[in-house]
């Protein structure tokens, strides 16, 4: 390889050289030498020959230019937030892969069916009030729904046919997606009767459309995975063999744009073609693109190392969801004319822009600067962003890429603040606090007058009764106690999913939640934990106190397990770990849990029933993010929804907190039906 | 009463990758200057020429595609051509193909800032400073060239104009532009 571009190069200088020699002989011919012109060769055929060259090289390399694209630096659309995707995304991308790119007909049919199946068969239990073969035994004789088509689905028929109307003008769907609409439909039809709450919908359409053509996802039925857009510098391999040069200055890539790739195609056809026509003029074009091309050659990579950027942030601790104006200046601060310099200040995943714009494309003289202003807003979490820079030489056909490192960062802490009150069950600890018990002693209010027993505090008899009739007796009041609360997350990747692909995410919402919640039960005196399931323990044990405070909140700060980035791939993969042991190893027997988790997925379900099973009182508060506007979304609505149903037959209490309806009005409306 | 935080007011800013508007505009204009000069002296460069200018700015207003700027640029070079074959001036042939090639070149510009940077920032310094620097570059080169084709008039030895080709050739295909 490098003896062939050693080579390469060695002709190309050869090449050069010839160039030269002929260019000069050519300028003394026409200037000055008279006696070289009379020993030049000069027949018509020979100049024709040469023309007819030049002319057919540029076409060629016309053509060359027209296939050939240019290469440039790829830069991410770093303003946008990351994008979760919807549940039932993964059911839409298989019926996607199967429909359209007719790939893994086999796998992709049994997966879509052993789903469609399960719910299918929950939903009919459930409905019917029947067991689960007696619903097996419904769906196999298609007794279940009055559609037929959806009935032909588990009863082993086939994709119903396409008229030949349907199939030229219909919606485009394949026989077999429409039967899978059908089914799940019908699923949906059955499983919303008498239900015990309607999903609200989800509020879509222009929004969603225009985001997702920002998406460029042009079929519906295709979700986006979280790691296409965005950009997390840190943990990216793209910049493994970047090079540091200078402080905080990492180099990238250098990239040969071929931005003037073409450009002497220009010039040999104009020259060709003004020799064979025998017009000067014509030749004489040339000589603007053939300047253009020795143009593009000249350039060298630009040096960015003396480059000065400088961040300013007007605050550095925002609360999450707070806008901060930012002003980043750049200086060339060396001895170089910079021409072509592109800057991006690329903000991690979390922050989103909201107001101007965090790219720059300048040119700077050495001393002088530039300044652009943009406001984003950040999630949870410590940030600290790289700006990246592309700069071109003069002509524009080096590109170099470089990382500066800048300094400002943020700390985006959530407040704890009590905005809602948070019901709790009656599960308590030792110590005294707020919560009702049923049992008799000291407190506030009547409980119970019982008979005298000997140590019973004087302050406590009834002497109004024993005026009465003589007898002792002892007034009893309610014990109030405080509960001993552990606030579990769902931290697992399936948690990371929202209605609508740029919406905040259920973890974070969870987490916005819960940091009302903490501190709602700690002013009442309740002893509050933390824990999460996830593959990187999290677990705060319940105490109560300001230090107590300070640690929850730094946890809900900067906790990998509740972190707004999803866990990267590598993290979850590999040797299965229940993610719950380290929970249960830790949880004392008192302690009721109250788990957030949008109850996407049957394990969360499965933890909630084991822990009610083990003596916990259980409340689940669920971010709901389920849409309707795909199939697998209908369908994973409707699990959801059985999964729900079925925990709360259990006794397990379920918020279910829709993404439009704030979470204080969600426990209102779930302490009413609570207090049934 | 609300853990919905302002943040679901706050909308994420639109990312605008069209072509940006300084340099678009100067191509199309540097276009129009080919598309203009190429035209008075041959009939048959107008539909090149005005075909070319309109391929040109529907690669950039429209939908932004690099093929269709050089396409463009192709059919302007094109009707330079001709009007050449057709007896157009020198100076005026080498002002038409200066604004073929500037419109190649900015056009090009204009979409990699576009796919880059973004019309949604601040771009027109760079822009005006590449614009500059390539019709400087431009200007030079037909200057320099101008001036060999002055000082040598008419009836030159056809020899010397085969060794100028010689050298076009082998430096293009040393260069590899």
């Amino acid at each position: 390889m490098s003896a062939a571009s050693s080579l390469d190069d060695l002709s190309r200088r050869a090449m050069a050289v010839i160039g030269i020699v002929a260019f000069a002989l050519g300028v003394a011919a026409i200037v000055v030498v008279q006696p070289l012109v009379d020993s030049l060769p000069s027949s018509f055929a020979f100049v024709g020959l040469f023309g007819a060259i030049a002319f057919v090289l540029g076409l060629w390399m016309f053509r060359a230019r027209y296939r050939g694209g240019v290469e440039s630096t790829t830069v991410l659309d770093i303003e946008y937030p990351m994008s979760t995707p919807t549940p039932g995304h993964d059911i839409d991308s298989a019926l996607y892969q199967l429909t359209e790119l007719r790939e893994g007909t086999i796998e992709y049919k049994e997966q879509i069916q052993k789903r469609l199946g399960e719910v299918a068969v929950a939903v009919v239990s459930q409905r019917e009030n029947c067991s689960r073969e007696e619903a097996i035994q419904h769906l196999e004789n298609g007794t279940w729904t009055d559609d037929s088509v959806a009935a032909s689905f588990f009863s082993g028929g086939s994709p119903p046919r396409q008229s030949f109307m349907e199939r030229k003008f219909g919606s485009g769907d394949t026989p077999y997606e429409q039967w899978v609409e059908a089914a799940v439909d019908a699923i949906v039809e059955r499983a919303d009767m008498g239900s015990a709450e309607d999903p609200t919908t989800v509020p879509q359409t222009e929004e969603d459309t225009g985001l997702r053509a920002r998406l460029g996802l042009s079929s519906s039925t295709i979700t986006d995975p979280p790691s296409t857009r965005g950009t997390n510098y840190r943990s990216s391999g793209e910049y493994d063999d970047a090079e540091r040069v200078a402080d905080g200055v990492l180099y990238a890539n250098v990239v040969e744009t071929g931005h003037w790739r073409g450009i002497t195609a220009f010039g040999l056809v104009a020259a060709g073609w003004g020799i064979i026509t025998f017009t000067p003029a014509v030749l004489l074009i040339s000589v603007v693109a053939i300047g253009f091309a020795a143009y593009a050659r000249m350039g060298t990579a630009p040096d960015l190392t003396a480059l000065e950027i400088d961040r300013h942030l007007s605050n550095d601790q925002p609360d999450p969801g707070e806008p901060v104006e930012v002003t980043v200046t750049v200086r060339n601060g060396g001895d170089a004319f910079l021409s072509d310099l592109r800057l991006i200040d690329a903000v991690p995943e979390p922050i989103r822009v909201v107001d101007g714009s965090p790219r720059l494309a300048t040119a700077l003289r050495p001393g002088s600067q530039a300044t652009f202003t943009y406001t984003f807003v950040a999630e949870r979490g410590s940030h600290e962003w790289p700006v990246q820079v592309v700069a071109r030489d003069f002509s524009g056909s080096i590109e170099r890429e470089a990382l500066v490192q800048v300094d400002a960062s943020i700390q985006c802490v959530p407040p704890l603040k009590t905005v809602s009150d948070m019901p709790v069950r009656s599960q308590t600890s030792l110590y005294s606090g707020q919560v009702d018990t049923a049992i008799g002693g000291s407190g506030l209010e009547f409980f119970a007058v019982r008979e005298y027993r000997e140590g019973d505090p004087m302050n406590r008899i009834d002497w109004k009764r024993h005026a009465r009739t003589g007898e002792l007796a002892t007034i009893d009041f309610r014990l109030e106690r405080a509960a001993n609360v552990v606030l579990l997350f769902d931290g697992r990747d399936s948690a990371y999913v929202s209605p609508t692909p740029g919406d905040q995410h259920a973890v974070d919402r969870s987490v916005a939640a819960a940091t009302e919640i903490f501190t709602a039960l700690a002013d009442r005196g309740d002893l509050v934990g933390l824990a999460a399931f996830d593959t990187v323990p999290c677990w705060l044990g319940p105490s109560a106190g300001d230090g107590h405070e300070e640690r929850a909140r730094r946890i809900f700060t900067s906790h990998p397990a509740l972190s707004t980035i999803p866990p990267t791939k590598s993290e979850t993969e590999g040797h299965y770990v229940d993610p719950m042991n380290h929970v249960r190893q830790q949880l004392s027997p008192g302690s009721q849990i109250m788990m957030f988790s949008p109850l996407c997925d049957d394990y969360t379900a499965e933890v909630a029933r084991r822990l009610d099973s083990a003596g916990h009182l259980v409340t689940i508060i669920s971010p709901n993010p389920t849409a309707d506007r795909t199939v697998g979304q209908r369908l994973a609505r409707v699990e959801r929804n059985m999964r729900v149903n079925e925990l709360r037959e259990r006794g397990i209490r379920v918020v279910n907190w829709n993404y439009d309806a704030t979470l204080g009005l969600e426990l209102d409306r779930a302490e009413k039906r609570w207090a049934v | 009463m609300s853990t919905q935080t302002p943040t679901q007011n706050l909308e994420a800013v639109d990312v605008d990758h069209s072509p940006t508007r300084v340099s678009s505009l100067a191509a199309v204009a540097a276009a129009l200057i080919a598309a203009l000069t190429s035209a008075p002296f041959a009939v048959l460069a107008v539909p090149l020429g005005f075909g070319g200018l309109a391929i040109l700015a529907s690669g950039l207003f429209g939908e932004p595609s690099r093929a269709r700027v050089t396409l463009g640029a192709a059919g302007l070079f094109l009707s330079v051509l001709v009007a050449g074959g057709f007896g157009t001036p020198a100076e005026v042939l080498l002002i038409s193909m200066i604004g073929t090639l500037l419109a190649w070149d900015l056009g090009q510009h204009a979409i990699g800032l576009g796919e880059q940077v973004g019309s949604h920032s601040k771009t027109q310094r760079n822009e005006i400073v590449h614009a500059s620097l390539s019709a400087m570059v431009a200007a030079i080169s037909a200057a320099i060239g101008y001036l060999v084709f002055a000082t040598a008039g008419g009836g030159r030895p056809v020899s010397a104009l085969i060794l100028l080709l010689v050298a076009v050739v082998f430096f293009a295909w040393a260069l590899r532009t």
